[in-house]
């Protein structure tokens, strides 16, 4: 296929066999990078709010007892995310199991995270999730705020019991709202715009607020493309750019807009 | 463990919709992995890069067409990540270091390859210029065609085919040198 293959002799073809052969990270590396991005995006999806309100530390400064429970709490919301909002639930589950409980953490000076070290210690782990948001968040002014409780300010009082059901409730609502938007992705995938729109539109009705209106926002300008309904998808990316002027969205929906014939 | 497998440039079992990404993690974080590395990257910062590349995929996954092959979609990342790095740790970049193991501890398999041959290999490549460098991997080594190194790396067809053209000089001419020192 590459005619330039000739341009290279015999001991440069083969310093470039070599480089084709890789050697794997180990395994207990891609445990560790697999829990860590589990971290980020529950904090992504499940703590946006409270990111977005948090005093900005470093991951390293953070109490040991705190941030583990933080940890408990990021994996209990991926798991069930996961679980219920793909269309392959059993691999949502299968995928944190290998991870060890433990997670490294190694300061990261750049990237802005939320945690609050100063926590009084909560009862017990699913309280401690509705109070402590997930470490790690790589970017939190492009997330989408969610309709979450703000953590309490900090008390030295134990937290109120009806934060465990607030947090499942929140889970829940995530867990639909990411079914719905796996539905319209793959809709969309398969070049069925309009049963992408039906999809999103439930979304808009279920969760007018949800954490994913974002996404949903994104997904529907480029389903409006695709369906051809020109004139509503440019005026809704014009919505778009004043709602989410810096949204790492905006890409997609611009060159989807471009796209337009 | 480490294992060593050969990095072939094949299109998936066609799937019509767009993959999971759970199990897009399980399938791609190796190729993610071996390309930060080729691109420069510390192995002690394989880990946090690797995440990054991932996080970011999970927020764009929507824009992937599923019709076409996933990898060069994911080198766009690690290469703009990758980037992004070289102009934050400037000084720790460009080092070829194949002596340090993952783990710390030797290991037979890799000790088999890591002969001076394949040193050599990886130091001529960490000698190359970072944009030649990603055209050359993302051709020479994953065999994506050139218009598409183009498109995913987000550059003009032109240019794509002249940093392939410097790249392979680059490579050729430091494999040379790196070789007459050897002996």
């Amino acid at each position: 296929m590459t005619m330039e293959d000739r341009e290279f002799d015999a001991d440069t073809q083969q310093l470039l066999a070599d480089l084709k052969l890789y050697t794997a990270p180990g395994a207990g590396a891609l445990d560790r990078v697999r829990e860590r991005v589990a971290v980020s995006l529950t904090a992504t999806l499940v703590g946006a709010s409270s990111i977005a309100v948090a005093p900005t530390v470093k991951v390293g400064s953070a109490a040991p007892a705190g941030s583990w429970l933080a940890t408990s709490a990021a994996k209990m919301g991926l798991v069930s995310a996961f679980a219920l909002g793909t269309s392959v639930g059993a691999l949502g589950y299968a995928w944190l199991r290998p991870a060890t409980e433990r997670v490294v953490y190694r300061d990261r000076p750049s990237v802005p995270i939320a945690a609050r070290s100063a926590e009084p210690a909560p009862r017990s782990a699913s309280t401690a999730a509705a109070q402590q948001p997930a470490p790690s968040a790589p970017a939190p002014e492009a997330m989408p705020r969610v309709a979450l409780p703000e953590p309490e300010p900090r008390h030295a009082v134990a937290p109120p019991s009806s934060a465990k059901a607030t947090f499942a409730d929140a889970q829940q609502g995530l867990a639909g709202e990411l079914q719905l938007m796996d539905r319209a992705r793959a809709a969309l995938s398969v070049g069925n715009a309009s049963g992408a729109l039906t999809e999103l539109q439930s979304h808009a009705a279920r969760y007018p607020r949800g954490t994913l209106q974002q996404e949903r926002e994104a997904l529907r300008i480029k389903a409006l493309v695709s369906a051809g309904r020109a004139a509503e998808a440019r005026a809704a990316g014009r919505r778009f750019a004043e709602r989410y002027p810096d949204s790492s969205l905006l890409a997609s929906v611009n060159a989807a807009l471009r796209s337009i014939p | 463990m480490v294992r060593l497998r050969p990095l072939a440039h094949t299109p998936p079992p066609s799937p019509a919709v767009v993959p999971s990404f759970p199990r897009l993690f399980e399938e791609e974080a190796g190729y993610v992995w071996t390309t930060l590395r080729r691109l420069g990257v510390r192995l002690s910062d394989l880990e946090d890069l690797t995440h990054d590349v991932f996080v970011q995929v999970f927020r764009q996954l929507e824009q992937y067409d599923p019709a076409r092959p996933i990898k060069p979609w994911l080198f766009g990342f690690a290469f703009r990540i990758a980037s992004k790095y070289r102009r934050r740790h400037g000084h720790r970049f460009e080092v070829a270091e194949l002596g340090e193991a993952v783990d710390g501890r030797p290991n037979p398999a890799e000790e088999l390859l890591a002969n001076e041959r394949r040193e050599l290999a990886w130091s001529a490549l960490a000698e190359l210029e970072l944009n030649r460098r990603a055209v050359f991997i993302l051709h020479e080594l994953d065999g994506c065609p050139i218009p598409e190194v183009a498109e995913h790396l987000g550059m003009p067809l032109a240019t794509a085919y002249s940093r392939l053209r410097l790249a392979r000089e680059d490579f050729a001419q430091a494999a040379r040198r790196l070789r007459s020192r050897q002996r």
